[in-house]
């Protein structure tokens, strides 16, 4: 007797390609069985997404695989203060984008087809917040004015982002996001959490459909390759629990269903577009395979495992290179800066000399 | 600490390369300060014999040049008040010299920024001054001191910087820099020096310590130096600036000193 099950290959089998596997060791589980296509290592590749998505950007530097990103700090300002303020973070300083529909109004706003009515956030401490960009700025902006001087070079640089990139990977977050009745602009962070009122008058959650994500993801993928034929997506789904649910479930729940959204709206638009990959970083995570080993102890943040293993499958299977140690290269001080510095210090010297 | 009713209060000025023009101009203040029932004396910690002065271990811990310890250590047991001037330079790491691109910021009750000059966020300028090696350098120094001496404690604002005429006759160390860069817009090398002085007022107050502003008879109408209050360096104020300091430390506690002859 024949059946079709005979002449499937050994990854269609849960016991040959999980079970068997993982009773040896975990990250010998790889659920990437072909890449839909392949990246050279000099691409450039831009990320954006959920907190999950900055691991990508980390692994690709300690890969040696130079991130595209088209919004740098100054020079004169040092590594750590440039990644405190979001630059680097991610393709360009957009910080965090969770959903579907965010991504979407990024690409909108950049090219000037959307330019939402909330424009600026007072913060509590006094200063003005990016209602779209609500961490970047640590303290907030000194004015409105200086906001959106920054804006303005922040989605020029988006634009350059899109049109410059070949490859973009974007892990989607969530599903529920809080949108202005007024006009639909999606915020990163509820009205009222960082900086902000939240007014149920004016602000309405959402918790995107399949269908809807679905079509922001192809309302983008198309926007993209309006103005960059050539580019190739890949989708993931960020494997990280919902911090917290506005809907009336447990979060548990919230969270199980937020997921399945993006896992099967992902899979319907890598199948609708060519060029689009669904690459499995959540059945890497979320796996039984590990039995919990690439969660940490509060069961949401993903471990340095669980990123290792989804990072050397990536970059294994469609880089085709090793991994590195997870730690980007300490940039060294601008030299301007450094020898600035240098004549400083000895010019204090010297005064204290001529007493 | 309380001296007897007949002897001078005694005034201790610490501090770095900013208090060198207040001890140029202390002996010929003496009398003046004399007169009035003050002494000052002034100790300026980076000096050669002190070199290093004081110096941050990798976990933040701190060690004092030996010698400095203990002549400061005596110089506080001899004063009845202290006054602290540390740092005053951090910001000319930013903004002396003009930077291969060019920049501005905002910065309330200044200049707008130069629309023809990149634009970078306040908040983001701040963090890069206050992340500065001499910044950090000279912050754990004071907070090293604050520790140490009595309050009520004063803390001298460092004095603006010169016009573009005097840098450009005295740019000292920096000429090389300044050849090859051409130096740094005044109003951007105002703001800077503000933001500095903010940073460093907020830290006082923090600390429990007074700051002693600028007096307002060596600032120009554009917020900079005004040329007697120079002297032939790029960065710091002269003997003149010094006599002004002096007067601002007697005033505090001789309310209507005045220098009986101009300098």
């Amino acid at each position: 007797m024949t059946h079709p099950y005979a002449t499937q290959p050994e990854h269609a089998f849960w016991r040959q390609a999980v079970a068997e596997p993982a009773a040896r060791a975990a990250g010998l589980v790889d659920p990437v069985v072909a890449p839909a296509f392949g990246i050279a290592r000099d691409a450039r590749i831009a990320t954006a997404g959920s907190c999950f998505a900055q691991h990508v950007q980390r692994h690709l530097r300690a890969a040696g695989v130079e991130p595209f990103v088209t919004e740098h700090a100054h020079p004169l300002v040092p590594p750590a203060v440039a990644q405190r303020f979001g630059y680097g973070e991610f393709g360009a300083r957009y910080g965090n984008v969770y959903t579907s529909r965010q991504l979407l109004q990024l690409w909108q706003r950049a090219h000037g087809r959307f330019a939402p009515a909330d424009d600026a956030w007072r913060a509590p401490d006094g200063g003005w917040v990016d209602p779209f960009r609500p961490r970047v700025q640590p303290g907030g902006f000194a004015s409105v004015s200086e906001l959106r001087a920054d804006r303005e070079r922040h989605l020029a640089a988006v634009r350059t982002l899109f049109a410059g990139l070949d490859v973009f990977c974007f892990t989607l977050g969530l599903t529920e996001t809080w949108v202005s009745r007024e006009d639909g602009a999606a915020y990163p962070v509820c009205p009222g959490v960082v900086a902000g009122t939240f007014d149920p008058a004016r602000h309405a959650l959402l918790n995107l459909e399949v269908d809807e994500v679905e079509a922001d993801l192809l309302a983008f993928v198309d926007a993209l390759r309006g103005v960059n034929p050539g580019a190739k997506l890949v989708l993931t789904v960020s494997p990280v629990p919902l911090v917290a649910t506005a809907g009336d479930r447990h979060v548990m729940v919230a969270t199980a269903m937020s997921k399945a959204v993006l896992r099967v709206a992902a899979e319907r638009a890598s199948r609708a577009r060519e060029r689009v990959a669904y690459f499995p970083s959540f059945e890497i995570v979320t796996g039984a395979f590990h039995r919990g080993a690439y969660f940490a102890d509060d069961l949401r943040s993903v471990t340095d495992a669980g990123v290792a293993h989804v990072m050397r499958l990536f970059l294994q299977h469609y880089l085709g290179v090793a991994p590195g140690d997870g730690g980007a290269p300490v940039a060294p001080a601008e030299a301007f800066t450094a020898r600035l510095e240098g004549v400083t210090r000895t010019q204090c010297d010297e005064e204290a000399l001529a007493r | 600490m309380r001296a007897p009713a007949s002897a001078p209060l005694r005034l201790l000025l610490v501090g770095q390369s900013h208090a060198a023009c207040v001890q140029r101009a202390a002996p010929g203040c003496a009398d003046a300060l004399a007169a009035a029932g003050l002494a000052l004396e002034v100790l300026v910690m980076n000096a050669p014999e002190y070199d290093p002065h004081f110096l941050l271990g990798p976990g933040g811990e701190a060690r004092w040049h030996p010698r400095l310890q203990a002549d400061l250590a005596a110089a506080v047991a001899r004063a009845d008040t202290v006054l602290l001037s540390v740092g005053g330079t951090a910001q000319w790491v930013l903004g002396l010299v003009e930077h291969p691109r060019p920049f501005d910021f905002e910065l309330d009750g200044e200049a707008p920024p130069d629309p023809a000059r990149e634009r970078l966020p306040a908040g983001l300028v701040r963090a890069t001054l206050e992340a500065s090696n001499l910044m950090v350098h000279q912050r754990a120094l004071r907070e090293a001191l604050a520790a140490m001496l009595p309050r009520p404690l004063w803390h001298l604002a460092s004095p603006p910087p010169p016009r573009d005429e005097h840098l450009a006759a005295h740019p000292g160390r920096y000429a090389p820099m300044l050849a090859e860069h051409g130096p740094a817009p005044a109003a951007l090398r105002r703001k800077l020096w503000r933001l500095h002085t903010q940073v460093v007022a907020e830290h006082c107050v923090a600390l429990g310590i007074d700051l002693l502003g600028v007096p307002p008879t060596a600032v120009d109408a554009d917020g900079l130096l005004v040329p007697e209050a120079t002297e032939a360096d790029p960065t710091h104020a002269g003997p003149w600036y010094g006599r002004q300091v002096i007067g601002q430390i007697a005033r505090l506690h001789r309310p209507g000193f005045a220098f009986a002859e101009a300098p």
